[in-house]
């Protein structure tokens, strides 16, 4: 890559914890977050099992310290936002105001405020609020407002890969030195639009997902946030921080093959996944971990195995998908995954991929299914979505 | 590092598409808001697969299928594009079927249709392109954080040659609840001298090809763009562009015409006033009266200030002075975010 990317804070929200440390300790005990639906209002409650952040939103607002009467302000997806942004911020102990580095928020999401819309759409006396929450861009604007970032603010939104491309558009601007650090990642909240949307496509498990097994049945959705505070080696100078590790290369590519499905080749996965490498430089056996996209459904993992075994020439590296803790929580998914691949390297650890049983007869490769510490050095994440978007990122110690 | 337009194609509400007029012969609004003018789909787009597709993506995929044809570009190295609410009908649609049939027997098309990049996405299986694919939605600097990336893939040297664009649609239903919100204006012969409050929405799809070379395909060059910018003095430019007119040796006297995306909204364009008397020796023009307002009509300003350079004219329906030019070396596109920044495009004669 031409210019150091450092990563100094996470911060994640999600099924499994409230916080970078809870998340944490949820993958280490193998304790996924799937469960019936309560908070969201949907006559699917009892059918599908979900990644539900169990909070709701009075009490997100809590969190934040903010009044119940700004329920109105908020979106759940911004609310998930500023939390997880909130604690990347303070984790990297980042001065927003400082006026000699600039800090720029870049988020992602799929469907923005729809939680909201859904809800005040049907109701008559509505005043509307939700026109001002429902586009992407506000829940990106609410983080910036509630942490004081006046400068430079995008929203991605290329489905379920949003959350990798919000990265990769933040490292673009640091190394062209438009800015010199960036809150980079995604968030989605559950809404019944997504949860009827992928049900209709009949990719729900009704069940927990088993990401790479043969008898694979669908994803579980899921809902939270995850953001990196990722700086340039200026800012790491001036304010002499020690970095949580590097990111070493990055790569958007398109399947071209359907507007939903990937290809059986996985031909887009490939070009991210070999771009990425090619630009870190890293020889293909240093990678000890890859944090898969693994949804669960039949078409993604085996089209992710398929290019997995060809880019590693078939040895490849200890895997897994962390979607049966959290589920697939759509844009913030690889924000979510990002925070993951950035513990591992902290932590030295590869965390299992749950509810595997037998490998899937067409590929045959198996993910790491129990808790693995080591030294971990490389760590490739990916992250696909409709559209043909895939993409792929890779954390280095 | 420079980037030049090779081709600018824009569906809108007046006569931009397959033409060779230039705004000569204006559809005056009919009813409350701005729509596209329909073109044969047909020409550009298989009959089968039109069926399918929703409005937004018709005119995402004709606009862009053009603007490549146009460039005679094959496979452009990126696809951008900029949009502020997506598709916003078939998401629409999707949520009425789920209030309507209590979310059962749902009908997936619109679902599968509705997600912000599905113009992207299309793009890239028509032409078969698996190259790299973005889509930004940050309302009002949609297209301009777009715009942004493509500057930075240039620089990168990893694209000579980018298919940026920017998509945005309304109806009926949108309108309504626009118009319940209390956003939109009740219409009015003369739109940006109304003086009342409100705005008329509106729609659009402009696609551009983009190339770092120098070459007789260029039609303007965008000299520059700046987003986020605060006018604190309004006596004098922003920091930023003063910055800009600095690294690319320009004074205030060399934009010759300064676009503004006034749209009749009485308070909202009070944001445009500083900087119109700032380039008071410019020729001044507006466009929001012909296409609407829309979070990416900044694209639209861009395919007008495009046009103005290749033709060497300034159409009387978007000029708002009565300044002239004998040639037109280069327009300064200032947009302006509810609540938040102003945004800047410098695009020169090449």
């Amino acid at each position: 890559m031409q210019k150091d990317i450092f990563v100094t804070g996470v911060g994640v929200i999600s099924a499994i914890g409230n916080n970078a440390a809870q998340c944490f300790e949820s993958l280490r005990n193998k304790k996924s977050g799937l469960d019936f639906i309560k908070i969201l209002q949907t006559i699917h409650k009892d059918k599908f099992k979900v990644g539900e952040v169990r909070l709701t939103n009075y009490q997100l607002l809590d969190i934040l310290g903010l009044p119940h009467s700004e329920i109105k302000k908020f979106s759940r997806t911004s609310l998930l936002g500023i939390i997880a942004a909130k604690e990347a911020v303070n984790n990297s102990e980042i001065n927003i105001n400082n006026e000699e580095l600039k800090t720029g928020l870049i988020s992602a999401t799929t469907v923005g405020g729809m939680d909201k819309t859904e809800i005040e759409i049907t109701d008559s006396d509505s005043k509307m609020d939700f026109l001002l929450t429902h586009p992407c861009g506000d829940s990106s604007n609410k983080i910036c407002e509630y942490l004081g970032i006046n400068g430079y603010r995008t929203t991605i939104s290329t489905a379920c890969s949003s959350g990798a491309n919000a990265i990769i558009h933040g490292i673009k601007l640091i190394q062209h030195e438009i800015i010199d650090r960036a809150i980079v990642g995604g968030v989605d909240a559950l809404s019944k639009f997504t949860l009827n949307g992928f049900n209709t496509l009949m990719i729900l498990d009704k069940d927990f997902c088993k990401p790479f097994d043969e008898n694979r049945k669908g994803l579980n959705i899921g809902e939270g946030a995850g953001f990196l505070v990722i700086e340039s080696e200026k800012s790491m100078i001036k304010r002499k921080k020690q970095s949580i590790c590097k990111i070493t290369g990055y790569a958007n590519a398109n399947d071209a093959y359907h507007q939903t499905a990937s290809s059986p080749d996985g031909e887009g996965a490939y070009k991210a996944m070999y771009e990425a490498l090619k630009m870190s430089k890293i020889d293909y056996s240093e990678i000890d971990y890859v944090n898969a996209h693994g949804t669960g459904t039949p078409n993604n993992d085996l089209s992710e195995g398929a290019a997995l075994k060809r880019i590693f020439d078939n040895k490849v590296p200890k895997f897994s998908s962390t979607k049966a803790f959290t589920g697939h929580t759509l844009g913030a998914a690889a924000g979510i995954e990002a925070v993951f691949s950035v513990l591992s390297i902290q932590n030295s650890i590869i965390y299992p991929n749950l509810n595997f049983e037998t490998p899937i007869s067409e590929i045959g490769i198996k993910p790491q299914t129990e808790v693995d510490e080591r030294s971990i050095n490389n760590v490739l994440s990916n992250s696909f979505g409709f559209g043909g978007n895939n993409s792929s990122i890779i954390f280095s110690k | 590092m420079n980037v030049f337009i090779n081709s600018a194609e824009a569906i809108t509400p007046q006569n931009t598409f397959n033409t060779n007029e230039f705004l000569t012969n204006i559809n005056e609004l009919k009813g409350d808001y701005f729509s596209c003018v329909k073109p044969d789909y047909k020409e550009y787009i298989n009959p089968k697969l039109l069926r399918r597709m929703s409005k937004i993506v018709r005119m995402g995929i004709a606009s862009s299928i053009k603007a490549l044809q146009t460039a005679n570009i094959e496979q452009p190295d990126a696809i951008i594009i900029g949009t502020g609410l997506g598709c916003l009908d078939d998401t629409i649609k999707f949520l009425d079927q789920i209030i309507e049939n209590d979310e059962s027997l749902l009908n997936p098309t619109p679902f599968i249709q509705s997600t912000h990049n599905t113009v992207s996405g299309q793009i890239a299986l028509l032409i078969d392109c698996k190259n790299y694919n973005f889509t930004f939605s940050q309302q009002e600097v949609s297209f301009e954080t777009a715009l942004i990336d493509a500057f930075m893939m240039f620089q990168e040297k990893n694209a000579s040659n980018i298919l940026l664009g920017s998509i945005d649609e309304i109806t009926e239903k949108i309108y309504l609840l626009l118009k319940k919100a209390g956003c939109t204006k009740v219409p009015v012969n003369n739109i940006l001298k109304s003086n009342t409050k409100g705005y008329i929405p509106g729609e659009g799809a402009c696609f551009f090809s983009l190339s770092n070379q120098e070459s007789e395909k260029n039609i303007a060059e965008i000299t520059a763009i700046s987003v986020f910018n605060k006018i604190d003095n309004e006596n004098k430019l922003p920091i930023d562009l003063q910055k800009i007119f600095t690294q690319r040796k320009k004074f205030i006297n060399d934009i010759d015409v300064l676009i503004s995306g006034i749209n009749g909204d009485v308070f909202e364009d009070k944001n445009y006033t500083s900087m119109q008397q700032i380039f008071k020796e410019s020729i001044h023009v507006g466009y929001k009266h012909l296409v609407g307002e829309y979070d990416t009509a900044s694209s639209f300003a861009t395919w007008l200030g495009t046009k103005i350079i290749q033709n060497q004219f300034v159409p009387d329906a978007v000029k708002t002075n009565s300044k002239s030019k004998k040639s037109i070396e280069n327009i300064l596109i200032h947009n302006y975010s509810k609540g938040h920044e102003h945004s800047f495009i410098l695009l020169s004669k090449c």
